[in-house]
């Protein structure tokens, strides 16, 4: 029977964690549970009480948000005083950087760990530290908060997290173009990466052999306006689409690409239906293990990287070869931060 | 605040306060070691202005322990002041480097056979423009005779410095101009201006053409030009190599030989800059009042306006801006605005026309390897410029840049740029 | 000579090893002149391999060492105690890989950040981080020290545009950190971004992948003159409050106005403001048009004196002039300069120049500012007479408090310029002995036996972190500690 706790403050978790022997799964609002190993034995750590905005300070353009605040929360206030988090992804604001699980939303767009300007965390053993800073720019001590991102919560708790914001856009506008054959998605996709203001989200979606290309224009009113216009781009409703789901027996698979590589990647892996966001990040739906094995052949071939990221609980995380000099610092890192493999 | 006196060793050489005080203004921001070619080259520290500047002031407050192992990265310096050109803090590089050199040679002159050729090829013939020629007659009917080859395959001299050396062209290409007044020809507006032309050393024998072109231009814009017979070399290979003494005893005959004329002007931008600083090497009135009047032959042309339209050149050519007229003098915009003037001439941007080329005097003599390696930089950049024609106003640069481009295959003809600023007949 | 040297000789040959005790002298010290300290021996690699080989005989005789680029760095991080060896990577300096479509550089540690926008440029392309040093500065030390600049505050520090990383660890072992198509495999852990910032203490980066950015259409460069400070801080206020981003927001004081001023890169700012503004606004041509007025009235409200608007090349590269060259420009007032990078929270900029000024009366020194106004990066710079221990050490007091002062706002000792050896004393008044343990650990995965630069960035005995010691840095300071 797995035990579950749900601390209301710092103190609790620290109390819970000093007294707690035996291994601990953390989660947030648990939406990305699917993705990860099932904890077996391991007691469940939930965060969602961990839930105040610190700060706000629209001027700094920062805020300090406990990790389990929702985001649907943080953004109404954030909105509010006209602010965003440029990033995609629901949940937790602790899931979403543990998870990391769609990336930049468009090219050379913010990547979430460029968001995470510090963190307040929490070692297995209780060991309170800090790491980074609230203010937009420090480079004081080294960025063990960075360590946060797509670590899935196998590291260390981060109980407050320090966030960068933006001023929300005067204004945006969605485009999209169905029916298209993958050669000339993959080249309208290639030529909106290419502009040198993109869309602040650009997707691109494969169903059987047609293909989707939507994103999203933001900025002033007459920027948009103009961009439409003039790459005669017809406007359409929000795109909502952020993840594949696996059909029975089949699995996604979660990767990352060279845009560049993109064609190849759909022509060597035919009627597979496939995600890609603007950032390079991507989803890959397989029948089975064995193809999605075979798939992560052909991608590690093109030079992309990508593991299972939903299907059969044992497979959660097998993914291309890494290197193995990585490999070694990734282990250590682990062995350093939670030495007695408390977090699974 | 004089260098300290407690850390003072035998051999260790003392700065003048005021050369102390100047490397004191060194930040060690870095700024200069991009624009400086020996660092270019080496990437050394030592071999960049703020590694010597460093070392300077170390030798100064007596942190070094030995003068002469620092005294190679010193001798290794062009001189071009490039980094005084990047310099926020206004270091006055180049003051400080003569001044540590000349206090270095002071402590522990050179021996050896090498610096004993230098000191007397530059005092006893170079500075003397008799023995010049005749030095000059001699290495062209050795030339003739072949034995630049003979001495090349029997090793005597080493290939690099052969293939380095100047071709000496022709006798009749060598002779000097005759001194004296010379009037500006019959129909041509006079502008009751006279000029008096310095001739300087090397550019004499080995660019006769540009002293021609010189007279000629300033000549056909209705100037009279005087070209006295009593003048020396500029002194400024003397300031170089440590040896302000002999410098100024030059110094001092160039300004009586000029003492009648309003307005020296010169072609070479080395004999220039030096000349610019008689004030300083002399300390007297005499010498300032002489700085003040010389000018710079194309500043001169291009501020008094040139009113005889220059010959046709139809080219694709790149202005190299040799390190004493832009780092030195800060003149950029004149040559290029005369050579605008000319018909059919089409001035290209190449990638490094601000960096030495490592002619630097007699550097590219006394440090072959790396002025080879520079050289090498320069003629690369006037290549991928794709120019058939390279410009530029200091007979050591164009020398070094005619060899270095014809090393790389890529022969170009080397033109001072009065000479493209001749009339048409 | 001893067996090292002669090894090392032997490896690269005599040229590229520098063991000679005079010659070592140039590279006691980086920007932060005030520690110094004469390294064993300087070797200069030309690849990874030799990188390598010299880490491995490093390893082999357990002698600790210092990667180093152009020695620009302003907190002493490159300085190499006695017995360490110095590997100077500016040999290093080939851009090896520009990837048009995929939008990124793979390039070795030498390469100077500008040479690099230089290499792409005919590609409409460019590098953005752009510290003011950077027509010398290398990608090996900006990533090192994760280095900022102007345009931080619309593109980010460099760490924003770090994909990957080949690093040489300190045994002698290679690791890929990260991946060309965006710095983290999904199954993998950010370490480009752990990496970066590591101020050369994990290991030697010997080919380093970085974003490019597209040129934009327009750039539009905005010089604002004010009466007073307070107008110029509540100017930047304003145009963050609208909700722009411009590229850059940059302010000048009067003292730093005149110094520029005075210098070779004199910009032709008005030397009686007591402050000038610097907007850049990059896009598509009418939308920095619109932005520019924007931008202009917010000015207009806080009384500027002038306002002068760029959009040629030139015409921009003459009013960030007198940026560029601004700290090069203090070694005009005096033989010493020591440079803050305090960060503040933007709102609390004008509360913290004004009690810095007090500070600054308090020790009797004068601290000048030039800023990223956008980020809230200080540069208090404090110019003062190195061999005067009492002006020294009324500098080094001067700096603590500031320093404190920035971290009681809410923000940091650097912004930009890293710990170094320069902070260590300051780097527990943002961190307890329990963080810089986490840290300490972090840094032992690359580097377990403390060989690669040693006595950077984090105090040495982390775990139980030293208070800063009063008089024990006014000694460092004044070389007494060394025996100089």
């Amino acid at each position: 029977m797995t035990a579950s706790h749900e601390p209301h403050s710092a103190h609790e978790l620290e109390d819970l964690l000093r007294a707690r022997r035996g291994r601990i799964r953390l989660c947030g609002s648990g939406s990305r549970q699917d993705r990860l190993p099932p904890p077996g034995d391991a007691a469940v750590v939930r965060l969602a009480r961990l839930d105040a905005i610190h700060r706000l300070e629209p001027g700094d353009l920062t805020c300090s948000v406990g990790a389990g605040l929702r985001r649907d929360v943080l953004d109404e206030a954030l909105h509010r005083v006209g602010l965003e988090l440029p990033c995609a992804g629901g949940g937790t604001i602790g899931g979403l950087f543990a998870h990391d699980a769609v990336g930049a939303s468009t090219a050379g767009g913010a990547q979430p760990r460029s968001l995470l300007l510090g963190l307040e965390g929490m070692l297995a053993n209780g060991t309170r530290f800090r790491a980074g800073a609230q203010v937009v720019k420090s480079v004081a001590g080294f960025d063990v908060h960075k360590l946060l991102v797509g670590s899935n919560g196998r590291l260390f708790v981060a109980v407050q997290m320090h966030l960068r914001l933006r001023p929300r856009p005067r204004a945006e506008a969605w485009f999209r173009r169905d029916g298209l054959e993958a050669a000339a998605a993959c080249a309208q996709f290639a030529a909106l990466r290419a502009l040198a203001v993109p869309p602040a989200e650009l997707h691109l979606q494969r169903t059987g052999s047609q293909c989707v290309v939507a994103g999203r224009f933001a900025g002033r009113a007459s920027f948009v306006a103009e961009r439409l216009r003039r790459l005669a781009l017809p406007e359409a409703e929000p795109w909502r689409t952020l993840h594949l789901e696996p059909d029975g027996s089949g699995e996604v698979l979660a990767g990352i690409v060279l845009p560049s590589r993109v064609p190849e990647l759909l022509a060597a892996l035919p009627a597979l239906p496939f995600l890609l966001r603007g950032g390079g990040r991507f989803e890959l739906a397989t029948a089975s293990p064995a193809a999605s094995d075979a798939a992560l052949g052909a991608l590690a071939a093109l030079g992309a990287h990508a593991c299972v990221a939903r299907g059969e609980p044992a497979r959660r995380g097998r993914g291309t070869t890494l290197d193995p000099g990585a490999e070694r610092l990734l282990a250590g890192l682990k062995r350093a931060l939670d030495p007695d493999d408390t977090f699974v | 605040m004089t260098p300290s006196s407690d850390h003072a060793r035998g051999t260790s050489p003392t700065l003048d306060v005021a050369a102390y005080a100047r490397s004191l203004d060194c930040v060690h921001c870095g700024l200069c070691l991009p624009t400086c070619p020996t660092w270019q080259v080496t990437t050394l520290e030592t071999e960049s202005p703020r590694g010597r500047v460093y070392l300077m002031r170390a030798l100064a407050e007596g942190r070094v322990a030995d003068a002469n192992a620092i005294r190679p990265f010193l001798d290794h310096c062009l001189d071009c002041r490039a980094c005084e050109t990047a310099c926020p803090s206004g270091v006055r590089y180049g003051e400080l480097l003569e001044s540590t050199r000349a206090a270095i040679e002071r402590a522990a002159p050179r021996r050896g056979l090498a610096a004993w050729l230098v000191r007397t090829l530059l005092w006893h013939v170079v500075a003397r423009q008799g023995r010049l020629r005749a030095a000059f007659a001699g290495l062209r009917a050795a030339e003739l005779l072949g034995l630049r080859w003979l001495a090349t395959r029997t090793r005597l001299l080493p290939a690099a410095m052969a293939a380095l050396a100047p071709r000496v062209p022709p006798g009749r290409e060598r002779r000097p101009l005759p001194t004296g007044l010379h009037q500006p020809p019959a129909g041509v507006a006079r502008r009751g201006v006279r000029v008096a032309l310095f001739t300087g050393c090397v550019m004499e024998p080995l660019f006769g053409r540009v002293h021609r072109a010189t007279l000629q231009v300033l000549l056909a814009n209705g100037f009279e030009v005087l070209v006295p017979a009593a003048q020396r070399c500029c002194g400024a290979l003397l300031v170089h190599s440590g040896r302000p003494d002999r410098a100024r005893e030059l110094a001092r005959a160039n300004v009586a030989a000029f003492a009648e004329a309003d307005i020296v002007v010169d072609n070479a931008a080395g004999c220039g800059c030096a000349m610019a600083e008689y004030g300083h090497l002399l300390g007297d009135a005499a010498g300032a009042a002489f700085a003040r009047k010389r000018r710079d032959i194309c500043t001169f042309l291009a501020q008094a306006g040139l009113s005889a339209e220059p010959a046709e050149c139809r080219a694709k050519a790149a202005y190299d801006d040799p390190c004493h007229l832009c780092h030195g003098q800060g003149i950029r915009r004149e040559p290029r605005e005369l050579l605008a003037r000319v018909p059919g001439l089409e001035i290209v941007p190449h990638a490094r026309p601000e960096e030495c080329c490592g002619s630097a005097g007699i550097y590219n003599l006394l440090q072959p390897d790396l002025a080879a390696a520079i050289g090498r930089r320069k003629a690369d950049s006037l290549v991928a410029a794709g120019v058939d024609l390279v410009l530029t106003g200091n007979p050591g640069c164009m020398l070094q840049i005619d060899s270095h481009l014809r090393r790389i295959g890529h022969q170009r003809p080397v033109r001072h740029p009065i000479e493209l600023l001749v009339p048409a007949r | 000579m001893q067996a090292l040297e002669r090894d090392l000789c032997r490896l690269l040959g005599a040229q590229r090893v520098v063991y000679e005790p005079d010659a070592l002298l140039a590279w006691e010290c980086d920007g932060f002149t005030v520690h110094r300290s004469r390294p064993r021996a300087v070797v200069l690699p030309d690849s990874t391999a030799e990188v390598q080989a010299i880490v491995r005989l490093l390893h082999a005789a357990d002698v600790p060492f210092v990667p180093r680029g152009a020695g620009t760095c302003l907190s002493g991080g490159p300085t190499a105690a006695a017995t360490t060896v110095v590997i100077d990577l500016s040999r290093m300096r080939r851009v090896l890989r520009i990837a048009v479509e995929d939008l990124f550089a793979v390039v070795q540690p030498g390469v100077v950040n500008l040479d690099l926008t230089a290499a792409v440029r005919h590609l409409g392309l460019h590098y953005a981080p752009d510290p003011s040093s950077q027509s010398v500065c290398t990608i090996g030390g900006n990533l090192a020290e994760n280095s900022g600049g102007p345009h931080c505050f619309k593109y980010g520090m460099t760490q924003d545009h770090v994909l990957s990383a080949l690093v040489v660890l300190p045994d002698g072992e290679l690791a890929r950190l990260g991946c060309e198509a965006g710095s983290r495999p999904p199954h993998a852990l950010d370490l480009p971004a752990l990496f970066c910032g590591s101020e050369g203490t994990f290991a030697i980066a010997t080919e380093i992948t970085v974003r490019l950015c597209r040129d934009q259409e327009s750039v539009r460069t905005l010089l604002f003159a004010f009466a007073s400070m307070s107008a110029a801080c509540r100017t930047v206020s304003d145009v963050v409050a609208a909700g722009l981003v411009p590229a850059a927001l940059e302010i000048l004081d009067q003292a730093t106005i005149r110094a520029v001023e005075a210098s070779v890169y004199r910009a032709g700012y008005p030397p009686e403001a007591a402050a000038v503004l610097l907007v850049e606004l990059d896009g598509p041509d009418f939308v920095t048009a619109e932005e520019a007025a924007e931008v202009r009235a917010c000015g207009e409200r806080h009384a500027a004196l002038r306002i002068e608007e760029a959009v040629e090349p030139q015409e921009r590269a003459r009013l960030w002039k007198g940026r560029k060259g601004a700290f090069g420009a203090m070694g005009r007032l005096a033989t010493d300069l020591y440079v803050l990078d305090g960060v503040v929270p933007r709102t609390r900029l004008e509360e913290a120049l004004e009690r810095i000024a007090a500070i600054g009366r308090r020790h009797g020194v004068v601290p000048n500012n030039v800023f990223h106004a956008g980020d809230g990066n200080l540069h208090p710079n404090i110019s003062f007479d190195g061999r005067c221990p009492d002006q020294t050490a009324r500098t080094i007091a001067a700096g603590h408090e500031i320093l404190q002062l920035c971290v009681d706002l809410g923000g940091s000792i650097t912004g930009e310029h890293g710990v170094g050896s320069e902070k260590l004393d300051h780097i527990g008044m943002m961190f307890s002995p329990a963080d810089l343990d986490v840290m300490a650990r972090v840094r032992a995965v690359f580097d377990p036996d403390g060989r690669c630069n040693p006595g950077k960035a984090l105090p040495s005995r982390a775990g139980c972190a030293e208070v800063a010691k009063w008089p024990q840095m006014v000694a460092r300071v004044l070389g007494v500690e060394d025996g100089a």
